[in-house]
């Protein structure tokens, strides 16, 4: 037998990307933003969107797209304060990809939209290693996770174009040095803006709420 | 888990690929993929994707070959560029945070071995 070597240079999530782009085409047609949630099971993925449900309401018209591995429960929820919102099953799976993502969008009447949430399957590792033709990544980081996580997994922090640390409200309560964790985010992406958020007690949502405007605009 | 993910979209371009060639191969010997330093994937579960999802098919037996990509970096604020240790984009000159990666997120088929 003999073998023969060929050189490829393929970019190996191109199955996904393929995807991901008709997103991009079709999100700039309905010039609609679509950002995507991205934290530990439990971080309060599901509450922030409760918070935004509240306050965005006049200013930005917003739908839901709920990943989760089982359960329609996050995704009753959403529809309990008035959001239009679909489920993702993702069979299993640790993550969204980009194909369900984009089939989901086609059910959703875009024409009277201004933005999509993702809220990705809880999780800090996988679906940052997935691009779903968002505009942007958000990490969410609740306090009582530890100040070290943005070192822990800096993939999530490097892709995301913002970082919401939420359940501000336990601070006192939990061993979390803030500054220390603000230095760690920025030291794996110097950029990154970062909101502090209690979805509990409805504070800090504005600033993440202007910024996301900002992004629309 | 994502490795099982990964696996399958490697297996999707790659028979692109390998379709593609002509004439036909006698089968694949080894593929070789390149995996920036930045990606969470473990190596261990990556191969045992590899191993359920080609047995029983024309890849069965192909060895999967993985090379790792350290990162790179260039610091914006005093053109230092070199090997930067994530999570850290400190400069190590300068030591300010804010370096930008030019390697390490690459995730690609490099090359294919196969059998005529
Ligand atoms: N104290 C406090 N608790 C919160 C806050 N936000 C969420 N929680 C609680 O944290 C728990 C998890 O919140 P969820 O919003 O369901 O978290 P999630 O990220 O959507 O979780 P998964 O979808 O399962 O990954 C719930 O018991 C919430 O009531 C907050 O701002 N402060
Ligand atoms: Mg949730
Ligand atoms: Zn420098």
């Amino acid at each position: 037998m003999t073998t023969k070597e060929i050189k490829i240079y393929r970019d190996l999530m191109g199955a996904n990307e393929v995807w991901a782009a008709k997103t991009r085409v079709l999100l700039a047609q309905k010039r609609v933003l679509m950002i995507n949630l991205i934290g530990s099971p439990g971080a309060g993925k599901t509450s922030l969107l409760e918070g935004m449900g509240v306050q965005l309401d006049k200013k930005m018209k917003f739908a839901v797209l709920e990943g989760d591995v089982e359960t329609t429960r996050d995704a009753e929820r959403i529809r309990e304060i008035g959001v239009p919102v679909s489920q993702l099953l993702s069979g299993g799976a640790c993550h969204l990809e980009a194909k369900l993502v984009h089939y989901a969008l086609q059910d959703l009447d875009l024409e009277h939209l201004d933005l999509v949430v993702v809220e990705n399957v809880g999780n800090m590792v996988c679906p940052a290693e997935f691009d779903i033709g968002e505009h942007a990544k958000i990490a969410v980081l609740s306090v009582a996770e530890g100040d070290d996580k943005p070192l822990k997994y800096p993939l999530l922090f490097q892709q995301a174009k913002a970082a919401v640390l939420s359940k501000m409200d336990l601070l006192p309560y939990v061993p979390f040095d803030l500054p220390a964790c603000r230095k760690y985010i920025q030291q794996v992406n110097a950029k990154l803006p970062v909101f502090e958020v209690s979805a509990l007690q409805q504070e800090g949502l504005g600033g993440f709420m202007r910024w996301l405007c900002e992004l629309k605009s | 888990m994502h490795e099982f993910s990964i696996c399958g979209l490697l297996l999707k371009a790659l028979t692109e690929e390998y379709d593609a060639i002509e004439p036909a191969p006698a089968g694949l010997k080894s593929v070789t993929i390149v995996i920036g330093e930045l990606h969470q994937i473990v190596p261990d579960y990556l191969q045992g994707a590899w191993a359920a999802l080609t047995a029983d098919t024309d890849y069965g037996g192909a060895e999967l070959i993985l090379e790792f990509q350290a990162s790179h970096g260039i610091c914006p604020a005093c053109d230092w560029t070199g090997t930067i240790s994530p999570p850290l984009f400190v400069c190590p000159t300068c030591k300010i945070p804010g370096v930008e990666l030019s390697a390490g997120k690459e995730l690609f088929i490099r090359k294919i071995e196969i059998k005529t």
